[in-house]
């Protein structure tokens, strides 16, 4: 139970990086579609990163020191925001901020498979996390704006590194995967 | 480690990258056209749209969860069945969607959810655990990182094919998936070449007859859920934020939707575009002018004759496309030699801008998502209030009815009597709208206001000087970046009075 909580808690803690970063750029940069495309192929090519970074990784740091500079990387982009807002030139730095996220991600996934003997559960639960996550981010920012944007990722990176914790304490020795 | 996790069954798929990449690849291509489709299906405004991208990320879970429990035949069932039902998806749903209205909307509703979360994401879904799995246990990385990046390296390429084919029109993405999907299918099916060939060819056949079943089904769908006799399909596109339709009715008269949202079409529509336009250029004759939003570009045939120069601010170039292509009668674009279109977000714009602008007029629709609602809040009108040459003007909708019991109509004053030193407020008897003018003191009198709007009416309208506006607002919340829960709860009101009380 608690390596599919953690990678529930992980999809939450994704949803809410990325919901808070749209509704920041939609808000203070521009709503139009070089915002979404940014975030789009950053987060995908962060991801891509993210799985070579992790190769043959088998503990939890990397997982937290990443998620943690996506956090960091997170506000960096928001104060960004509000120092030059609507300066689109700045877009590639504000790009920088998902790529960190989307390079947690690959991370997550390269490290946590080691917990799962099938692939299959571990996308299953990190996607109803990140769907929770939509929801929760999309309500959060609805009835409490920035405060709930600014104040909810690093609730969630403590949650996650907790349910990590115990997770990777349940699992040993892990379980090491390899291609045929 | 979860020890209980069943055993996969069937021997292994081959070329597990390259069907995993191009699954990759359609996924992207999925979610763009067919969440804008289902969204214009239920009027998508902002909870639509929540609703149904959760539906169609909650089919990517079925599919995780089902993986490890299917046969390699089930697969093979499951890449044979979806090909077949997305192939008839762009048609069939307004088929099934118009004719379900006939006896609730609400039976739309729940359609369009399931498609969504049952028959989109989730075969795609299957693939990339279902691949990992088969190739685990031997030796060298493991096959989640390669497997993996190859799905989302097709994201990538698919996110860069929409950015080149979507503005070529719904056939050209449309095609592009389905041919996608097929190849998808046939490698999943395992027959080599020869499946390969019959599934384009199906594709191929399929291409010959899209026109006919666009237009018949889109034709269909607006007669049930509008009251338009005979309508043609003029127009369509899916673009990054919304699909755009004209139609024309057996009537003649032209209609824009957006996501399925009547934008222009109606007599009172034109009627708001002559007020919006007509009574600030009144009051403010040969001025700079700044137009955010438009639609039909109609105010722009409003605006030009009597303005030094008229920019408009629209985000969405597929709407502005088909306004040039289709409305040209009421807009008369041609003859507008002082008009310049900027596409951007307007906030941006604005924000961004070093011009100064005599009248700026908000001709945007009501506010049924955060995108349009920051437009309406009052961070955005101190935005505006500070883009006014000295005397300028803002002319506005207040997206409803100004009286004490109207919400929208005050939330929309709240954000400007916080803002301008002078905001005026009327509603023409025959549209049952209201607008508002606001700036400076100096800016207007209310008698000059009062006598452009009747330049416009020449009839009855209510009218409500500074005091009264302020008066009737009361102390009602405005939006504002930091409070956007109006959209969101009109929209949601929306939502429900459709599922449950069967209003369209």
């Amino acid at each position: 139970m608690s390596a599919r909580l953690w990678a529930y808690l992980f999809g939450v803690e994704l949803a809410l990086l990325q919901t808070g970063a749209f509704f920041h750029l939609q808000v203070r940069l521009t709503a139009a579609y070089p915002s979404y495309l940014t975030v789009l192929l950053t987060w995908l090519a962060g991801s891509i990163i993210g799985l070579r970074l992790a190769r043959g990784g088998a503990s939890l740091g990397p997982v937290i020191r990443w998620t943690g500079g996506a956090l960091v990387a997170y506000y960096a982009s928001y104060l960004l925001l509000r120092a030059f807002p609507y300066e689109l030139t700045l877009l590639p730095l504000h790009g920088g901020s998902t790529l960190a996220a989307g390079i947690a991600a690959g991370v997550f996934f390269a490290t946590a498979r080691r917990l799962f003997l099938s692939a299959s559960p571990l996308f299953f639960w990190e996607n109803n996390g990140f769907i929770t996550g939509w929801v929760v981010g999309f309500v959060g920012y609805t009835l409490w704006a920035e405060r709930f944007t600014l104040l909810a990722p690093p609730v969630g990176l403590a949650l996650v590194a907790l349910a990590g914790y115990a997770a990777w304490r349940r699992a040993h020795p892990p379980f090491i995967p390899a291609a045929r | 480690m979860n020890r209980s996790d069943p055993p996969l069954q069937g021997a292994p798929f081959a070329f597990p990258r390259l069907t995993l990449f191009l699954a990759g690849f359609a996924l992207i291509l999925l979610q763009f056209f067919m969440i804008r489709e289902i969204s214009a299906l239920l009027k998508g405004t902002e909870i639509v749209i929540l609703m149904v991208t959760v539906a169609y990320f909650t089919g990517s879970s079925v599919g995780y969860g089902l993986a490890p429990h299917l046969s390699r035949r089930g697969v093979r069932i499951g890449a044979a069945a979806t090909l077949l039902i997305h192939l008839t998806l762009p048609f069939s749903l307004r088929w099934i969607g118009g004719w379900a209205a006939d006896y609730s909307f609400g039976a739309t509703y729940a359609i369009a959810l399931f498609v969504a979360a049952f028959l989109l994401s989730s075969f795609f879904s299957l693939l990339l655990p279902r691949f990992i799995d088969q190739a685990a246990g031997g030796e060298g990385d493991d096959p989640l990182l390669s497997l993996y990046s190859a799905e989302l390296a097709g994201a990538v390429a698919g996110a860069g094919a929409i950015w080149l084919v979507a503005p070529h029109g719904p056939f050209a993405i449309t095609l592009l998936y389905e041919i996608v999907m097929a190849a998808v299918t046939a490698l999943v099916m395992g027959n080599g070449p020869l499946s390969v060939a019959a599934a384009l060819a199906g594709v191929a056949g399929y291409a010959l007859f899209f026109s006919p079943l666009w237009d018949g089904s889109l034709a269909y769908y607006y007669a049930r859920l509008y009251p338009l006799r005979d309508p043609v399909p003029l127009y369509s596109a899916y673009s990054p934020y919304q699909k755009v339709d004209i139609v024309e009715s057996a009537r003649g008269r032209r209609y824009i939707f957006l996501d399925g949202l009547q934008n222009y079409g109606d007599v009172d529509l034109s009627a708001f575009n002559a007020y919006l336009t007509g009574v600030p250029t009144t009051l403010n004759p040969q001025g700079k002018v700044l137009i955010i939003g438009s639609g039909s570009m109609e105010s722009v045939a409003a605006a030009s004759p009597v303005s030094a120069s008229v920019t408009t601010v629209e985000i969405d170039a597929a709407v502005l496309a088909g306004a040039r292509r289709w409305m040209a009668d009421v807009n008369k674009l041609e003859r507008a030699t002082n008009w310049t279109p900027v596409i951007d977000d307007a906030k941006r714009y604005v924000g961004a801008t070093d011009e100064r602008y005599d009248i700026v007029i908000l001709d945007i629709p009501a506010p049924l998502s955060i995108q349009v609602g920051l437009l309406y809040s009052e961070d955005f009108f101190r935005l505006v209030r500070s883009r006014l040459a000295p005397g300028g003007i803002l002319s506005v909708t207040l997206a409803g009815t100004f009286e004490p019991d109207e919400p929208t109509a005050r939330t929309v004053a709240a954000g400007l009597i916080r803002v301008f030193p002078q905001v005026v407020a009327y509603t023409p008897t025959w549209t049952g709208r209201s607008f508002a003018l606001a700036g400076e003191k100096d800016a207007f009198t209310p008698e000059e206001a009062k006598e452009a709007v009747y330049g416009v009416e020449k009839g009855e309208f209510s009218f409500y000087d500074d005091a009264e506006v302020r008066a009737i607002t009361g102390d009602k919340r405005p939006m504002t970046y930091d409070d956007m829960r109006y959209p969101v709860k009109r929209s949601m009101r929306r939502v429900i009075v459709r599922t449950w009380m069967g209003d369209r």
